[in-house]
């Protein structure tokens, strides 16, 4: 369905602009910079000359942008004129609940022969000669032990791809079968994965960018094992890669990535460390142009405007949630404009719901954290930022705050 | 967090708007209608089935315990018109919340509506295991009233009477609903005496026994105002077993002896038996073993007469202990094999875990330690396997104990910690202070007596928060000798004056060994020094004890 994107002139339609569950397209009209620009520093370092394409990795946390930017990234002009861009979300080819590094180095190596024969050119007949020789030696292997897998399998070098990935998709039996088959052989794999990017590279003048997102996705212990026990098998394909990576991982000692290839999307700073009176200007002038991006200013009081910047916490889907639901209250209460009071309503509902979530110790934790601003140690808050009752900032320093909302809970 | 409560029509209302314009925009929707009652749910459903039918609407409803992986399921059947109902969502975990959690892009990417109708327990189940759905949730929108017609009373008082709960969270929310609940039902005596006596069993078992009391003398008063005597019965044996929790076993004799009364008075075996094998426990606690087993062999037969055998076994362990206690230990074994006997037969894992501690606390008392650990592992085991913390801390402590007979001292300091810490995540305050206890003693055995002082102390601290005299005399006591060893006669002698005027009071027996500790310092001072400090700390030993736990370097000043 076409996304028509009209800054909304009555609330009815600011309801739909504020949906939280929806990432922006590259050129989407809703789209607000940051001032600080955190993806140029990805992407100058895209551009910048290596001697072995470089892997990076790219975190932040839920509901910060990340899915937005990596989707500019994708389109700007000067990374198109230096790479052959494949984009793709592992949410989308495989299935990330039961995801392994295999899936991830399949995957790639598919979505660059099917994404480079979309553009309606061709390999090179020796590659692609190699290329099936390949798939007919899995194809057999898998059969001895599957005799259906013949069916579905058959055909077109694209065909197979596609058939394969959408085995990793479902949850279909033959995935373990597939996978136990290319497990042995994934120095071959990894090698016509090569294959391609050279041969892609020399026809285009083009170096190959992959970008892999939603890889934050999976559950813990999956992402753990693909990130941790497999950091160089994910890391050996011969072109440039962006990961995004779960933050937890991210931040942990285990991870080894080195700082240059770590690439942090922070939340929006609203206030100073310590002082959460003295607002920081910046912050609100950028929430309020995210806010007036998707709906027109008379739609809302200043000071709910002001009170609803501050209950989403410097987080862009948090914000679009709180608006959404203010603009449901107003609508309700039969009003054209969001006052103060339908944002109240919107901060003791999403208070509630943090309620359920926090179990007596996490009362400790918070309170602790709301006096002073401090990191405590990533196993005793880790849980805690995923669930986005505390917030992490950045300035020369990280430091974290409780949300917004929950102040009236740690200090009635 | 008291917010002005809109009108049911209004929230209602919300839920229909909500679903509306997703319709409208074709954009997901994930809400979750919050229910109390059954009834209500099915009002609030009904209406809000007809308001989305009237926007051309469809409902499909979903039933949660057939559907696991909800996401896909919703995704096979899924148009732009339908709006899912979920219920039964507690039947589709813990492998729902999986697929919840995992697919919820499914949700968003389908542009599904769904609204889960969920309870109190439910939303926080999935808020706590499906984090990342909770994250993607619209809204939340609460039904949660309470609904007074006649024919809806049953719901309430099942809820109302409703003691069972797992974590010391869900006891916490539980008190917290039923106190709000009790104030908007002030007017409905029957509810409020269900709700104020249940009240009293959940601060029971977070160890507010003060509160506990409190709200048992008012159901109490409510079960009297009623003419309610099988209520009567059981709030006047609850006030026993609350002041037994503190050791006052006076006073919980006076309640159990009415409790008593009331149950033979209106022909209640199962009661008469309970009250009269928990009469006997006070007795014992009072020293009256002999007496205590008389108790319990009544409430034995009862048992037997009326073919209980779960209490049978429980008043056999109990007479087993009163053997124990009056150095009987062969014959306690008897008691309890007999028990574990039944325990076993009867398939209870909690009383097989009970009785397996007491073979190991008897068999520590034959001097043989090590049967003992054997025994006290097992017991924990059980409890570990039923997530019976209470039990797996008891278990903790006596390893704790056995390996302090043993003398390694640092293998029971390790027990004692663990064994602590499960005392204080369950809030099972009495466990706590008595471990506490422990540690001061084995960390006194190991020389470091300015540790030893401060577990006594902090567990002194909560035996007079709870008021339970009797360990407050022995802490005192203890703290007497940790001074003195100390050299800190001064405030040695004021906790043993402290102690022994508790001890009178209370006749408690441990009065002896106070009195004896005060003889030998007596002794070590000599008769004139010992007199000069009686002299001088007599009139304010109080006082002093008092300062000393108000200023916590004690050992400096």
């Amino acid at each position: 369905m076409p996304e028509e994107f009209v800054v909304a002139d009555n609330l009815d339609l600011a309801w739909s602009n504020f949906d939280p569950l929806y990432p922006l397209p590259a050129d989407c009209p809703f789209y607000v910079e940051r001032e600080d620009k955190p993806l140029n520093k990805l992407k100058r370092a895209l551009l910048r000359e290596h001697k072995q394409p470089p892997k990076y990795f790219f975190s932040g946390h839920r509901g910060c942008g990340k899915s937005t930017e990596l989707n500019r990234l994708a389109v700007d002009e000067e990374i198109n004129q230096k790479f052959f861009i494949v984009k793709y979300s592992v949410k989308d080819i495989c299935d990330v609940n039961n995801l392994s590094y295999i899936d991830v180095l399949f995957s790639l190596g598919a979505q660059l022969f099917i994404e480079y024969s979309d553009t309606g050119k061709e390999l090179r007949p020796e590659l692609i000669k190699a290329l099936e020789n390949w798939k007919n030696d899995v194809v057999e292997q898998v059969r001895e032990e599957i005799e259906s897998f013949e069916t579905s399998i058959e055909g077109s070098l694209k065909a197979f791809f596609i058939s394969v990935l959408s085995k990793f998709r479902s949850e279909d039996n033959t995935t373990k079968t597939i996978r136990t088959k290319i497990e042995p052989r994934l120095s071959e794999l990894i090698e016509k994965i090569n294959l391609i990017v050279a041969d892609i590279e020399g026809k285009e003048k083009k170096k190959v960018l992959v970008l892999i997102d939603d890889m934050d996705k999976p559950n813990l212990a999956q992402a753990k094992k693909i990130f941790y026990d497999y950091n160089t098998a994910i890391t050996q394909p011969a072109c440039s890669i962006v990961f995004t990576v779960p933050i937890s991982i991210f931040f942990s000692q285990e991870f080894t990535a080195i700082r240059e290839t770590r690439f942090f999307l922070p939340n929006v700073k609203l206030h100073h460390r310590n002082e959460k009176n003295r607002m920081d200007e910046k912050g609100f002038k950028l929430m309020s142009s995210f806010i007036f991006h998707r709906m027109k200013k008379e739609l809302i009081k200043p000071d709910a405007c002001k009170y609803a910047i501050k209950m989403g916490a410097g987080v862009f889907r948090e914000t679009a949630r709180i608006m959404q639901i203010c603009a449901d209250n107003a609508i309700a209460s039969g009003r054209t404009r969001i006052i103060k009071d339908d944002v109240v309503r919107a901060e003791s509902e999403i208070r509630s719901d943090f309620k359920r979530m926090l179990t007596s110790e996490d009362y400790t934790i918070l309170k602790s954290v709301c006096e002073n601003n401090e990191m405590h140690g990533i196993e005793k808050i880790g849980h805690l930022l995923h669930n986005l009752s505390v917030l992490e900032y950045m300035n020369d320093e990280t430091w974290c705050d409780i949300h917004p909302t929950l102040e009236k809970l740690i200090n009635p | 967090m008291n917010e002005e409560k809109e009108p049911l029509e209004t929230r209602v209302a919300r839920l229909e708007g909500y679903l509306t314009r997703a319709y409208k925009y074709n954009k997901p929707a994930i809400l979750f209608a919050l229910y109390l009652s059954e009834f209500q749910l099915a009002d609030v459903e009904k209406t809000l089935e007809k308001l989305l039918k009237e926007q051309g609407l469809k409902i499909v409803y979903i039933d949660a315990g057939k559907h696991k992986n909800l996401p896909d399921h919703f995704a096979s059947i899924n148009s732009k018109n339908i709006v899912f109902f979920v219920h039964n969502v507690e039947k589709g975990f813990p492998d729902s919340l999986r697929y919840l959690n995992f697919k919820r892009e499914t949700i968003a990417e389908n542009h599904i509506k769904v609204l889960f109708w969920v309870t109190d327990t439910e939303l926080t189940r999935i808020s706590r295991e499906a984090p990342d759905f909770f994250a993607f949730r619209n809204r939340v929108v609460e039904f949660m009233e309470i609904p007074l017609a006649e024919e809806r009373r049953p719901d309430v008082v099942e809820f109302a009477l409703e003691t069972e709960y797992k974590s010391l969270d869900e006891i916490k929310s539980s008190i917290e609903l039923k106190e709000k609940l009790l104030a908007e039902l002030s007017g409905d005596d029957e509810i409020s005496g269900y709700l104020l006596s249940s009240l009293g069993i959940l601060y029971k078992q977070i160890g507010s026994y003060k509160k506990a009391i409190q709200f048992y003398e008012k159901a109490l008063a409510i079960s009297r105002k009623l003419g309610d005597r099988r209520g009567e019965g059981n709030n006047l044996g609850n006030l026993g077993i609350a002041y037994s929790d503190i050791s006052n076993a006076r006073e919980a004799i006076g309640y159990y002896e009415k409790a008593l009364k009331t149950a033979q008075e209106i022909g209640d075996k199962r009661n008469e038996g309970a009250w009269l094998g928990n009469l006997g426990k006070a007795h014992s606690a009072l020293g009256n073993t002999r007496k205590a087993i008389e108790l319990y062999e009544e409430a034995m037969n009862i048992a037997q007469e009326i073919g209980d055998k779960r209490n049978e076994g429980v008043w056999l362990g109990n007479l087993g202990n009163a053997y124990r206690a009056l150095g009987d230990v062969r014959k306690a074994i008897g008691y309890y094999e007999k028990a574990l006997k039944i325990a076993q037969e009867m398939g209870s894992k909690r009383n097989e875990g009970a009785r397996l501690g007491n073979l190991g606390i008897a068999y520590s008392d034959l001097g043989d330690t090590r049967k003992a650990i054997d025994f006290y592992k097992k017991a924990m085991n059980i409890a570990q396997e039923i997530g019976d913390k209470r039990n797996e801390g008891a278990g903790l402590g006596s390893l704790g104990i056995a390996y302090g007979d043993l003398g390694d001292t640092r293998k029971a300091i390790e027990y004692y910690e663990k064994a602590l810490n499960i005392a204080q995540e369950i809030g099972d305050i009495r466990s706590e202070a008595a471990m506490l206890g422990s540690l001061g003693k084995a960390h006194s055995a190991l020389g470091d007596t300015r540790k030893a002082i401060e577990y006594y102390e902090k567990s002194l601290k909560i035996a007079q928060e709870i008021g339970d005299q009797k360990n407050e005399g022995i802490l005192l006591n203890n703290l007497g000798v940790a001074f003195q060893k100390n050299k800190k006669y001064q405030k040695a002698l004021a906790c043993y004056l402290h102690a022994r005027k508790i001890c009178t009071q209370i006749e408690d027996p441990n009065l002896k060994t106070t009195e004896s500790n005060i003889e030998q310092l007596k002794e070590k001072l000599g008769e004139i020094k010992f007199k000069e400090l009686e002299i001088k700390v007599m009139p304010e030993a109080t006082e002093i004890v008092k300062k000393m736990l108000a200023n916590k370097f004690c050992l400096k000043s």
